[in-house]
């Protein structure tokens, strides 16, 4: 090869001159196959990106959908609005001496580089007053159109600025935090770059007219135009669509004479319920990086309608959670080409709306009977319960936790699911600690469906029915009840009746068991169903219930039992858990064999037909039999009276016919932050108290089928027929009130 | 009189310099068409530079290439005084005005010079003057000298900062030292050094501490924008990858045969920084397309191919190495202007030779085209002994 070559060009210094060329030529070469690349492999996408620069694209906002009750109130809803907003620099004052420099540089243009920065900054000032005039009208006249004090227009200026400085002084601390950390010697001043709150407009009119708005838009064309008063640049007249509540704060009368007898006097109690439904509306946030990155407006696929940008209102919990897809529409958009080619329209697309199995009035009553106020959820000295309240007087009239959920058994549409306490969504803004920041209350978690307790004793009558199905127990079947399950050890599963008064039952048939709520019966029941599990399962335990809300929780349920496992399990003890809408979901199951308990018509996904807990029709008689013995039978039903309150009776209602029973449910202490080695100090402890209650008219056509189930649960409540029911009682009244019985 | 005479006659020969002076015109033409597309006022002024242009090549072409080369070392001195000048803290600032940052003009009130076009010229005529008889350059120790002299200017140059030009030292260089004869294996190895440096301040950029680096943030930004948009993200678009994008983008939507007419708005609503002269390549792949470009990269072709032509049949070895230097130097410029423009290098300002806007530029790379043109030119005489000719070309 080289010889070749030295015999073709004879000359070193030739050879030398053809291998530069050689390489210029190659270098030429790489640039045309690069140009190539540019304009023919990727020609039609370059020239698309080149096209697409040159069309003006503006989005149309779309409407969010309604979020309605049953009756279809609306719970939700967009309305419709503008808003004016003023570039953070007009708000400063930093517009003018902006517009200050860029007047003297446009009439000193020629001489402008000659300029020294001190003479630039000179002549800079002398411009200066003329646009600080200007600002000062646009103030003026804003709070003029905007019908305003100007001294609230000063005031919100103030405290956009305010608020700007706080996150931009957050913001620059944590990259400068950052960067330190990562071994770079920086300034604050070197990461003190604007952020994009000091780039945008601020609102200063929320809410004004569309009169006003119009005035407003006139004024800035004018200015855009180079007429009337330049400041009106830094406005923008914007959609200011807010999502409202219109439902969210209600109150309810409840009069005072159905109340155990502390609680009652003369007339009538007007509560004021702020947060009707809030947990399970749910309430709207700003767009978090995560969203904008999951289904972004502009995306690598091109330009989704549906998809998010910065700023975008996302729905945070509840149905606006859950729902947001079908809720949330599609933008519309207009695009004009500035080339003068065609432009092109696509309307907007609005939300659909999603309609509850809620009764918004319904809800609110439940809402109102769970406020403490009331007096139900507060510890009561009738109440006889050690909530481990450290405070001398045993913590009585401290506020308790809990939930209600009422449920038509007939169809499984939930009606009103409560919990305690409850927030107007306006905390979340003004008052975020109030809500985030209470480790007893817990006032963000939605107990109704979201918090699983064990169920105590309101498993027992589903026990029953499981244990006539199998055969477990023959119908009329008489159990021997010692007053401890296990002959040898006296000391652990008891009936109330030895630990109290050292007696058992005796001979007990289920109805009465139930009636009685005998531990040691179905104890019993426990170890003879080794299915236990499966019945469990059947009822819906340890499975997320498909109401609608994906937040529901569900629960704990092991997948097999021991023997001794299955003795708790049957008591609503050991290693099982549900939620308030599990229990009245099961007593669905047990009642009518309907579908699933729903808070949502027609939710997604849709729901499953129930794995049928096919009971025969003995065994749900014998289970709600026992039932009604516990409600009715004024001598031994567990879930007929108030022993504290010389057996006061806990159903107050007239006209309607009730069955019931109570769970008192020992459970995990609740503990505050672990400090130091230990685990962190009791903050509750004692029972929960529940209690199930099922419901009709005195009289209808088929007496033995109750038509509304309600559960109750009061954290850390103590027994449930004292705490939970008179709960329960008050909802039965809140549901005649309300037209259901 | 008669040499003169006899030098035009030659003149009329069919030579190699013929083919720079066409390709020159040619790609004058191409850059008044262009820069006509987005400037048409300025289109209007460069015609006037060319013809400035053309009056400084002919008078390059008079002085024998011995006179030339004499001069040298004295336009040398005189071009590193003048960029030491600008760089004098006390420099009045009416005489050397502060651009975008960089002190790189000498303003004459008239005229604004930029001593860096002149040094360029200058460094390939010192530089061919002092390799023309020597040897010793075949050796690592005889290389230093050559590259010390290219330290000066491009230390000064670097201290505006003017970093594009700064870079076109080396290559021209590197191929002058080719083709005089250094050892291959000897300018492998700087070139491999110089390579693993910058390979080195690369990787630095993404590794080193802010406070140990060792370039300006805006030059390690731009060498980021231009990876990030080798790997296809956007994520600088808006800032510092700004230019390059655009430029990437109205490349591309040049297609095959170019927007024509069309080309002027759509750049213009691009808002294509610089369009007029550091991305005047970008007008013309755009208005043009990729056969408007392939036929100006054709005419750059023709003019380093006629350039090597000159430097094969001169046989003064002064003349044979400028020429080879005028070929790396605008070789070098071309490759860097045009691999910005097509996204294959950073950002970094540049002039495209002969097609770019701008009166310095213009006139010195006319001057060039000249000083070959004379190089080329046969004379007679006393041909010099054989030059650049070393039977060992390299140990086997």
């Amino acid at each position: 090869m080289r010889t070749t070559l030295r015999r073709l060009i004879p000359s070193m210094y030739r050879r030398r001159l053809a291998l530069l060329a050689a390489g210029g030529l190659a270098g030429l070469l790489l640039l045309a196959a690069q140009t190539a690349r540019l304009t023919i492999l990727r020609g039609d996408q370059l020239a698309a990106r080149a096209r697409s620069a040159l069309t003006d694209s503006r989005l149309l906002p779309t409407r969010r959908g309604r979020i309605l009750d049953r009756a279809g109130r609306v719970l939700a809803a967009d309305r419709p609005g503008h808003e004016v907003a003023v570039a953070y620099e007009a708000i400063t004052g930093g517009w003018a001496m902006e517009k200050a420099r860029d007047a003297a540089r446009a009439r000193h243009a020629e001489r402008w580089d000659a300029l020294s920065y001190r003479q630039r900054e000179r002549l800079a000032a002398d411009a200066r007053p003329r646009f600080e005039r200007a600002l000062d009208r646009l103030w003026a006249e804003l709070a003029r159109l905007g019908g305003v004090e100007p001294a609230t227009i000063a005031e919100r200026k103030r405290r956009v600025r305010e608020r700007v400085q706080q996150i931009a002084a957050a913001v620059w601390s944590r990259h400068l935090e950052r960067r330190r950390a990562a071994g770079e010697r920086v300034a604050l001043r070197e990461v003190a770059m604007p952020i994009r709150e000091q780039r945008q407009a601020h609102e200063l009119l929320p809410e004004v007219s569309a009169e006003t708005a119009l005035a407003i838009r006139q004024r800035i064309d004018a200015a855009e135009a180079g007429k009337g008063n330049p400041a009106w640049r830094a406005v923008t007249v914007r959609d200011g669509r807010r999502r409202a509540y219109p439902r969210e704060t209600r109150t309810v009368t409840v009069p005072t004479g159905t109340l155990p007898s502390p609680l009652r006097d003369d007339g009538a109690r007007r509560i004021e319920v702020a947060g009707v439904a809030t947990h399970l509306v749910g309430w709207m946030r700003n767009a978090w990086k995560e969203d904008v990155r999951q289904r972004p407006l502009r995306g690598g696929g091109g330009l989704d309608l549906g998809g998010y940008l910065p700023g975008d209102r996302v729905g945070a919990r509840g149905v606006e959670a859950a729902y947001e897809k079908r809720l949330r529409g599609r933008r519309g958009r207009v695009r004009k080409r500035r080339d003068g080619g065609a432009g092109s329209r696509t309307d907007p697309v609005p939300g659909r709306d999603v309609r509850l199995t809620i009764d918004i009035g319904l809800q609110a009553r439940v809402q109102a009977v769970l406020k403490p106020e009331l007096g139900l959820l507060e510890v009561q000295p009738w109440h006889r319960s050690d909530t481990g309240i450290p405070d001398s007087r045993a913590g009585i009239g401290a506020p308790l936790q809990g939930a209600a959920v009422v449920t038509d058994l007939r169809n499984g549409e939930v009606l009103a699911a409560g919990t305690s306490p409850t927030f107007p969504r306006r905390r979340l803004r003004d008052d975020p600690d109030r809500v985030w920041q209470r480790p007893v209350a817990r006032p963000w978690i939605n107990r109704a469906i979201a918090r699983s307790y064990q169920p105590g004793s309101t498993v027992k009558p589903l026990v029953l029915a499981a244990a006539v199905t199998e055969g477990a127990l023959e119908p009329g079947e008489i159990v021997e009840t010692p007053g401890h399950l296990w002959p040898d050890r006296p000391n652990v599963f008891r009936d109330w009746i030895y630990k109290e008064h050292g007696r058992s039952f005796g001979e007990l048939d289920g109805v009465e068991a139930v009636a009685r709520s005998s531990n040691v019966f179905f104890g019993k029941m426990g170890l003879r169903l080794e299915n236990l599990v499966t019945w469990f399962r059947r009822f819906g335990l340890g499975r997320r219930p498909a109401c609608g809300l994906p937040q529901a929780a569900s629960g704990d349920l092991p997948g097999e039992a021991s023997s001794s496992d299955r003795a708790f399990m049957a008591i609503g003890q050991g290693p099982v858990r549900w939620t308030p809408l599990q229990a009245a979901a099961a007593y669905t199951r047990l009642v009518s064999r309907g579908p699933a308990p729903t808070l949502i018509e027609k939710p997604e996904p849709s729901r499953p037909d129930v794995p049928g807990a096919q009971l025969p029709s003995e065994a749900r008689r014998l289970a709600l039999d026992g039932m009604h013995e516990a409600a009715n039978n004024a001598r031994y039903g567990t879930a007929n009276h108030i022993s504290a309150l010389g057996r006061e009776p806990i159903f107050q209602v007239e006209g309607v016919r009730v069955w019931g029973k109570t769970g008192t449910a020992e459970a995990v202490p609740l503990r505050g932050e672990p400090k130091g080695g230990g685990p962190g100090p009791v903050l509750r402890s004692g029972d929960h108290a529940w209690f199930v209650a099922l419901v009709s008219p005195q009289r209808t056509a088929h007496p033995d089928r109750p038509w509304y189930a309600i559960t109750v649960v009061v954290d850390y409540g103590g027994a449930g027929g004292a705490v939970a029911g008179p709960v329960a009682n008050q909802l039965i009244a809140a549901l005649k009130r309300e037209g259901y019985l | 009189m008669t040499g003169g005479l006899e030098r035009l006659r030659a003149l009329l020969r069919p030579h190699p310099a013929w083919g720079v002076v066409a390709a020159a015109l040619g790609l004058c033409a191409i850059g008044i068409r262009a820069i006509g597309t987005v400037e048409p006022a300025l289109a209007q002024r460069q015609l006037v530079w060319l013809v400035v242009g053309l009056v400084t090549a002919g008078a390059c072409l008079l002085p024998p290439p011995r006179l030339v080369g004499r001069a040298a070392p004295p336009l040398f001195l005189v071009c590193l005084a003048a960029l030491v000048f600008l760089l004098l803290p006390f420099a009045p600032r009416w005489l050397v005005p502060v651009r975008n940052g960089v002190t790189a003009w000498i303003d004459l009130q008239v005229l604004s010079v930029q001593p860096a076009e002149p040094a360029k010229i200058a460094f390939v005529l010192v530089m061919a003057w002092y390799l023309r008889y020597r040897r010793n350059y075949r050796t690592l120790r005889g290389l230093l000298v050559p590259f010390a002299l290219m330290l000066l200017p491009v230390g000064l140059i670097l201290q505006q900062p003017d970093l594009g030009t700064a870079m076109l030292f080396g290559p021209t260089l590197l191929a002058m030292l080719v083709a005089a004869g250094a050892r291959l294996t000897h300018l492998g190895a700087i070139v491999g050094l110089g390579l693993c440096a910058a390979g080195g301040i690369v990787a630095s950029i993404y590794v080193l501490p802010e406070s140990a680096q060792p370039l300006e943030p805006y030059q390690r930004m731009r060498i980021k924008a231009m990876i990030s948009q080798i790997q296809g993200e956007d994520r600088y678009v808006r800032d510092v990858g700004y230019q390059q994008h655009k430029a990437i983008t109205l490349v591309g939507a040049g297609g095959l045969s170019g927007q024509g007419p069309r080309a002027r708005r759509l750049i213009e609503l691009h808002k294509l920084p610089y369009d007029y002269n550091d991305m005047i390549f970008v007008v013309i792949v755009n208005r043009w397309g990729l056969l408007g470009a392939l036929f100006t990269l054709a005419l750059y072709g023709l003019l380093f191919l006629s350039l090597i032509g000159v430097a094969a049949r001169a046989r003064d070895p002064f003349a044979r190495l400028a020429t080879v230097g005028f070929a790396g130097l605008l070789a070098t410029q071309t490759g860097v202007n045009i691999g910005i423009a097509v996204g294959l290098l950073p950002v970094t300002g540049l002039t495209l030779p002969l097609v770019s806007y701008g009166g310095s530029s213009l006139v010195a790379t006319f001057g060039m085209v000249g000083l070959a043109a004379n190089f080329g030119v046969d004379r007679p005489g006393i041909p010099p002994r054989p030059s650049f000719e070393f039977p060992d070309e390299e140990p086997a």
